[in-house]
């Protein structure tokens, strides 16, 4: 890019006076204002800073020069003699290490100096597939980052920085909007506080994942995003921090009157590699035992009389749910489910017996996405302004699903007089959801459970539409008894529909955002900031099973959740500048900070059932509802802190930061905690800048600790009270034991790194070293239930965590049409539970169904997948050679066998991006290398009969599912007892128990995913008319999202896909598949 | 300059303000953190029936082991796969979470309590100990080696397992205890706080009387000793009639029996007659068979044999109406299982009043009376050479056989009770299930899945699995010898 020169406007002459008042304006490239430079003379003390606008006043002597310096910006100097107003622009400064970072508490710095690791990336760069999510946008794109997403419509995503480092708690990065935290919570069923113990939704037990709260950030309002990955960075937000900080900087008004219109269409399906394939060749039934007149076990469930015919007839066994019935035989006439559905066109008729035309799959439909936005924005001498509103709407691949999103957003400043600045944002959100995805091992809900687990491979899912649509009856499949008069009702599974289209959610959540401001600029080396924000929302969320589900009546019935959430932020901040001499440069920074977090929630259900059909109200409840479970708890937080930069001839710096924090929290004798951080950076290229092929270059170490508070309300037991039972009062003791000797927690941080760039800013590397550990964390460890308590609250343990990570740049080939840039990240983090408390070895951070467990375990990294596994013998799996079971595997009785560990080796993004006059073609592929995930969808298959594997012929050329004595069965490698090669035929049947341990089902969760892609194709100016026009910009973008699933070992199924965000993963059951988009976005700038 | 001071002033009054009691942010009014301890015991007796009573596959399969129901769907469980759905986690997790750590909280509770009169607060007490004792009794009944005396301590994270004979002597010795420290005269619990007696005292010493002979029996095969004393001493205080029996009646039309929720509101059909228990009854014209049973369909009377998975429940018969109402009492303890225990002591030779038949005859009668039966009925089925003491099992059984055949039956509905007396007299002899995947179990294993006691209690799970010959449900308890 050219560089222009700046710009010396002369206006006027005036010679008379000694000293005048110059009144100036320093502009960017584009003209807009730059505030905060120091405008500053050259020979002598003294100078100011520019306001928001970018305008100051200075007394000038009518000579001499003025140096204008502002960060991110290459210094100017200007002959200021005989001027009388002057207008400077400043040029931005070349390449990545000369950016301006945002950090802790908004304050900008050159990256050039900034002592630790702190990654920077656009908003648009994150929002460049147009995400719903924001931190979906961040995966591949920040090294350090790891960032899982599910597959659920407004599912939450887990956004972690360097590792777990609490063992239970909170590992999710804090989100900073313009210096103001932002909440982040993973709002799942799990918060629904009916649930006991820790965790439900994130164990599989059935539920909703509403989403990460930070899903709320508007991306078209961001301006920049800034990662502080360590501590050294983050401690001064006090406790929070230690997980890393994601700041988000937004939009700022410039100057006229700008406005941008975005509309984008998108549309996905569902990625066939990532759902199941079924076995076609038998159909329902298990190893029933069906008294057939002649003796014979058809498989089939005879009927003497059939529908009143006088003649026998066979029917399906519709509650199998299974499918190891017999062989499909398109000869063979069946009365199935459809026999028994009087608006059938099959009603009382018999059909053949084949596989579902219309797999599970069918189910699955188109998912809509659409997204427009407005945003508009001014600035003038004395303020400046933005307003926007963004509306996202999301159909997704599920029948009857929808999240919509509104985003309102207002914010000012306003220069009251010379050296005050007012200020105000103002952003709401509204959220409204129907039909999110009901996770896990809920088979009422979750359809994955029947089509990945236990289902019948005879139903045809567009006959179970039909016969849904026809009268909106729970036609099911899985009839209890259907030739009994009482048995046409739902066994374990209601129709998919039914259940999509009468057992939906609903939520919604208002959330406001905002904070109001005084800057005051006191004297020219001393600004004072008062603030007041406020981040609260309310959430209204109710579920519901319809009368006529399976489960009976008592199976029916409506529940509500109404929670708030609220939390405030009292922040006073003074900041100072020294130059204390010519070359030392002292930055100061004293401040307060009081948060305030409130929370309330209320949920009430109905009980035995509903009585009234299609009334949803607690008031319709078949017997008297229990009292509701109301929940209220509250922090405070009051921090101190204070900071210093000192900077010697520009190219070495020492940041020295201190935080003391008092929580309402912890034990009133122990509820202090200071922290603190030191850090160094040297720029070793100001010596080597001879060295031609160098263009810039810098260490940095630094040393931090944060400490970090107890959960409220985690010091003293409370007693629950349930409900009446007649006159008796039932109280009971809490399943968790408070603990009132928790001490705080602490995270220890060193981190060592490079920046260096070669070759005039084409390539350029920055990698950091760091090590964590998180001590005295406060758990609530589940212990014996001998103790009395499933869980106590405890302070255990030490987590260690260390690793690389690495961002490379390059552009390799740059011309004047054409350019080639590439951005890749990598990062490898190991961690590992050096200890936990007195005795304890391990604890249980989830227990699954299917005996599996995820754990932290001393010695190990955290996150250990426990369960069964073979018995081994000379390292081979272990047959039975006699009895009933000769040929199958002998399983371990204890399931406490490591099967896995759900840490990734390494993660990896890499972004090509190339640009050709107007178009541009940027595509992102995702890398998760290792780590392990255990699928209870497999694991289960194997019992419902539906995976291929069962079927087809053996090593004889029979048919696999033969019994054995037919020449059936399969012969599974491994050994005998006596350690010879096993050649037992063995059954391949399973309907009841598995076949194989669970350790066969933890596989590899490796992925590489071609995450994003996207064309644009930018109209140019002249097509426009030029720099006059009314329409400044026109961007058209194809955009693809997870279009192309490269490679995966999991079968059937995401490895990446997880029940939501939190400590519990590496487990899938019920999982949904990948929804591949691709979509169309038009941005308009006016 | 003096301007800063117009914004540090307010913020640091605001700060100064909030820093006063930061703790007190802490609490949360919407539950207390002192409570009376009333209604701890109330859940917890609330809860010990309840984990008695039900029937669900995931919680209490006893009656599927004792063959009086059958599983249609979930069939594993009576396949003896407990594991599959947790169930020795569950049963452990109820009764030390639900049941004996609110016992425990409620007694210490009433340790300190100042205010009630100190007799009653006694009372009070002993009854909470006898209800501790029950609880432990059938932990190791059903485990054998269970944490004992580090259990109930919150900081002892991994409490030692204890030696199951040891416990169960020391229970002995508690309820000697108990029983010496409640005077019926004086007040106990309040007839709301008491599902079992209403906070009867004399009933609670006769229940705490006939609890030391149910444990002492237990032992009788290993420790005669132990058994005759206690049975001789202790049976004059033991129930004498029904008047004293404990039958729950906790259950309401909110706090529903658990059977009636399985069976009437989740719909289930999938519990149906065990072929080996209906057989029986249809074999000895039992009067009882139409309270346990209805019949299927076709109005027959219909078992299903155990461990087979049923497609058509409907060719079966299901569990009794009396299951099918919300608030089914449950018989708890009572006189018809102590005269069973009389007729054993005095073919064991103890010096117990009245002959074994006597006894054994009324055990009979009480049964069928609890069920609905008629003297006359009563009279008929006595009367039948197959059922007569002298003559039951064609006059070749032992004393062994022809108690534990009848016992078998009249535990009908209390499927761990009858769980315990079927280990101890081996009769009658279960029907392998179909499908079964061990032998008899003749424990539960210890909690291996959600609770997991390998998992949070490592050494001294492995201790005692090693000192009990095996976590496994071949490995007998250590009063199980025949």
């Amino acid at each position: 890019m050219a560089m222009l020169a700046f710009v010396l406007t002369v206006t006027g002459l005036q010679a008379m006076a000694q000293t005048i008042k110059l009144p100036g304006k320093v502009m960017d490239e584009k003209g807009d204002p730059v505030p905060g430079a120091s405008v500053r003379f050259a020979d002598q003390r003294g100078g100011v800073i520019t306001t928001d606008d970018g305008t100051f006043t200075i007394n000038s002597p009518l000579k001499g020069e003025l140096i204008i310096s502002a960060l991110g910006f290459t210094e100017k100097k200007v002959d200021i003699t005989g001027l009388t107003t002057l207008t400077v622009s400043l040029v931005k400064a070349n390449k990545e290490l000369d950016e301006v970072v945002v950090t802790a508490y908004g304050i900008k710095r050159a990256k050039n100096t900034l002592p630790y690791a702190a990654q920077t990336i656009s908003g648009d760069e994150a929002n460049k597939v147009r995400v719903t999510n924001i931190s979906a946008g961040l995966s591949g794109k920040v090294s350090g980052l790891q960032i899982i997403q599910n597959n659920e419509i407004g599912g939450s995503v887990n956004v972690v920085i360097r590792g777990a480092k609490s063992l239970t708690g909170n590992n999710q990065a804090l989100f900073v909007i313009d210096g103001v935290p932002f909440d982040n919570t993973t709002i799942t069923s799990n918060t629904n506080p009916a649930a006991s113990g820790p965790s439900t939704q994130n164990s599989g037990q059935g539920g909703y994942d509403f989403g990460n709260a930070a899903s709320d950030i508007n991306p078209d309002d961001i301006e920049t995003i800034t990662v502080l990955k360590g501590a050294a960075a983050s401690a001064l937000y006090g406790s929070r921090a230690a997980n890393g900080v994601i700041m988000i900087t937004t939009k700022k008004g410039r100057s006229g009157t700008n406005i941008t219109l975005n509309s984008g269409l998108t549309l996905g399906r569902m990625d066939k590699t990532t759902f199941v394939k079924l076995q076609n060749q038998y159909g329902a039934g298990r190893s029933d035992y069906f008294p057939n007149p002649t003796g014979t076990n058809t498989g089939f469930v005879y009927v003497a009389n059939i529908f009143g015919s006088g003649s026998p007839g066979f029917t399906t066994n519709t509650t199998a749910p299974r499918s190891w019935g017999p062989a499909f035989n398109k000869n063979l006439l069946i009365y199935q489910w459809d026999a028994f559905d009087p608006s059938s066109p099959t009603y009382e008729k018999a059909t053949p017996w084949v596989a579902g035309a219309h797999g599970p799959a069918y189910f699955y439909q188109t998912a809509i996405s659409n997204n427009n936005s407005i945003m508009l924005d001014g600035a003038s001498a004395k303020g400046s302004y933005k307003l926007g509103y963004t509306r996202t709407l999301d159909k997704g691949d599920m029948p009857n699903s929808t999240v919509s999103r509104n985003q309102f957003l207002f914010s000012g400043t306003y220069k009251i007089a010379d050296r005050l600045t007012a200020s105000a944002s103002a952003n709401y959100y509204y959220d409204n959801a129907l039909g999110r995805y009901s996770t896990g091992y809920d088979a009422d809900r979750n359809p994955n459970v029947v089509f990945r687990q236990y289902g019948e491979t005879n139903v045809d899912y567009k006959e179970q539409k039909e016969a849904y649509f026809r009268h909106y009856q729970n036609i099911t499949w899985n009839w209890t008894a259907p030739t009994t008069a009482t048995g046409l009702t739902a066994d374990f599974y209601n129709n998919p529909y039914w259940s999509a289209f009468q057992n939906y959610e609903d939520d919604n959540r208002g959330r406001f955002f905002g904070n109001t401001a005084l800057n005051y600029q006191a004297t020219d080396w001393l600004n004072i900031l008062a603030r007041i924000s406020i981040d609260e929302y309310n959430m209204f969320e109710e579920e519901r099973s319809a009368l006529g589900s399976e489960g009976g009546v008592a199976g029916s019935y409506y529940r509500r959740t109404n929670s708030s959430f609220g939390e405030i932020n009292y922040d006073l901040l003074a900041t100072g500048t020294h130059q204390l001499t010519s070359n030392l440069k002292l930055n100061e920074l004293l401040g307060t900070n009081i948060r305030k977090d409130n929370n309330s929630s209320i949920y009430a259900s109905t009980n035995q059932g509903l009585v009234i059909p299609l009334l949803y109200s607690i008031a319709n409840s078949a017997a008297t509802p229990n009292a509701p479970t109301e929940l209220q708890s509250a922090q405070v937080v009051d921090g101190y802190f204070a900071g210093a930069t000192l900077t010697y001839k520009d190219f070495l710096s020492l940041d020295g930061t201190f935080r003391r924090d008092i929580s309402s929290t912890l034990p009133s004798n122990n509820n202090a905690f200071d922290y603190y951080g030191v850090s160094g950076s040297w720029i070793f290229f100001q010596h080597l800048k001879d060295v031609p092929w160098l263009s810039s270059g810098k260490l940095r170490v630094n040393y931090a600790t944060v400490g970090n508070s107890a959960p409220p309300q985690s010091t003293y037991d409370q007693y629950t009270v349930n409900t009446n039972l007649g006159s008796s009062y039932l109280y009971s003791l809490p399943t968790t034991k408070a603990n009132n000797d928790l001490v705080p927690e602490r995270t220890n941080s060193e981190e060592a790194g490079l920046e260096i760039a070669f070759l005039k800013n084409r390539l350029g590397l920055d990698g950091s070293f760091y090590h964590t550990n998180s001590i005295n964390q406060i758990v609530p460890t589940q212990v014996s239930n001998a103790t009395g308590y499933e869980y106590k609250y405890v302070n255990a343990g030490n987590i260690e965590n260390q690793g690389v990570e690495l961002s490379l740049f390059g552009t390799p080939i740059q011309t004047r049409n054409f350019s080639w840039d590439v951005n890749l990240n990598w990062t490898r983090n190991r961690n590992k539970v050096l200890s936990l408390k007195n005795g304890l070895n391990n604890i249980v951070l989830a227990s699954f169904q299917g005996s599996v467990t995820l754990n932290a375990t001393v010695g190990k990294p955290y996150g250990i997948l426990e369960s069964g596994t073979y018995v081994y013998t000379n390292g081979q799996p272990t047959v039975n050679a006699t009895g009933a079971s000769a040929g199958l595997y002998e399983v371990a009785t204890n399931t406490n066998t490591p099967i896995g560990n759900v840490n990734p080796n390494w993660m990896g993004g890499i972004t090509n991006t190339f640009r050709y006059k107007a178009f541009s073609l940027s595509f992102l592929i995702d890398v998760r290398q290792g780590g392990s995930v255990f699928s209870l969808d497999q694991y289960y298959a194997q019992m419902g009969g539906l995976l291929p594997s069962t079927v087809g012929l053996n090593d004889l050329g029979n048919p696999k599912r033969d019994s054995v004595d037919q020449g059936g069965g399969v012969i599974y490698p491994g050994v005998t007892p006596d350690g010879k090669k096993n050649t037992i035929r063995a059954t391949v049947f399973s309907s009841t128990s598995t076949v194989y341990p669970q350790s066969k089902f933890a596989y590899d969760a490796s992925y590489i995913k071609l995450r994003e892609a996207s064309l644009t194709y930018h109209l140019p100016e002249k097509v426009l008319g030029g720099a006059q026009s009314w329409l400044k910009g026109v961007d058209l973008s194809l955009l693809g999202r997870n279009l192309w699933l490269i490679h995966k070992n999991l079968p059937m199924a995401d490895p990446e896909d997880n029940f939501s965000a939190g400590n519990v993963q590496g487990y899938q059951s019920g999982a949904y598949p990948t929804v591949r988009s691709l979509g169309l976005n038009l941005k308009l700038k006016f | 300059m003096k301007k800063i001071f117009l914004f540090i002033l307010p913020m640091s009054l605001l700060l100064g303000a909030c820093t006063k009691d930061i703790s007190s942010y802490n609490g949360n009014s919407k539950a207390p953190t002192t409570v009376p301890a009333g209604p701890l015991f109330t859940y917890a007796e609330y809860w010990l029936n309840y984990s008695l009573a039900d029937c669900s596959a995931y919680d209490n399969i006893f009656r599927h082991i004792v063959e009086y129901w059958s599983q249609a769907t979930n069939e594993d469980v009576a396949q003896y796969n407990f594991n599959l759905y947790n169930v020795p986690d569950n049963w452990w997790q109820r009764l030390y979470v639900n049941v004996l750590s609110n016992l425990h909280a409620s007694d210490s509770i009433l340790s300190q309590d100042v205010t009630d009169l100190p007799a009653t607060v006694a009372n009070e007490r002993a009854i909470i100990d006898v209800l501790e004792v029950y609880t432990f009794n059938t932990l190791v009944n059903s485990f054998g080696n269970v944490p004992y005396s580090q259990a109930l301590n919150p900081n002892i994270l991994t409490p030692v397992f204890d030696d199951a004979k040891t416990i169960q002597a020391d229970l002995l010795t508690r309820l000697t205890t108990d029983i010496s420290k409640m005077t019926s005269a004086n007040a106990s619990f309040t007839s709301t706080q008491d599902l079992l007696y209403g906070g009867n005292v004399a009933n609670w010493i006769a229940l705490a009387n006939s609890l030391k002979i149910q444990i002492a029996m237990t032992l009788a095969d290993v420790d005669n000793t132990t058994a005759q004393t206690v049975m001789e001493a202790s049976n004059s205080a033991a129930f004498q009639s029904t008047a004293t029996d404990a039958v729950w009646s906790s259950f309401t039309t909110i706090y529903y029996d658990p059977i009636y929720y399985s069976l009437v509101l989740d719909g289930r059909t999938d519990y149906l007659a065990c072929q080996t228990l209906m057989d029986t009854l249809i074999a000895y014209n039992d009067p009882r068979l139409p309270t346990f049973f209805g019949t299927n369909t076709s109005g027959q009377y219909v078992g299903s044999p155990i461990g087979l998975q049923e497609a058509s429940t409907g060719a079966f018969s299901k569990p009794g109406a009396i299951y099918y109402t919300a608030t089914c009492p449950y018989p708890f303890m009572d006189y018809m299982a102590m005269e069973f225990y009389r007729a054993e002591a005095i073919e064991r030779g103890y010096n117990v009043p009245g002959t074994a038949e006597q006894h054994y005859d009324t055990a009979i009668a009480l049964s069928i009376r609890y069920y609905g039966g008629t003297n006359a009925q009563v009279q008929a089925y006595l009367a039948q050479p197959s059922v007569a003491y002298s003559t039951a099992g064609g006059g070749t059984w032992t004393w062994r056989q022809k108690i534990g055949f009848q016992k078998w039956l009249a535990l009908y509905g209390r499927g761990m009770d009858s769980y315990t007396e079927l280990r101890r007299f081996d009769w009658p002899t279960m029907v392998p299930p179909v499908g079964a995947i061990s032998g008899f179990p003749y424990r539960m294993t210890y909690p291996a899945t959600t609770v997991s006691e390998q998992v949070l209690n490592p050494v001294n799970y492995a201790q005692a699995a090693a000192a009990i010959g095996g976590d496994n449900v071949s490995t007998k308890l250590y009063w199980d010898v025949n």
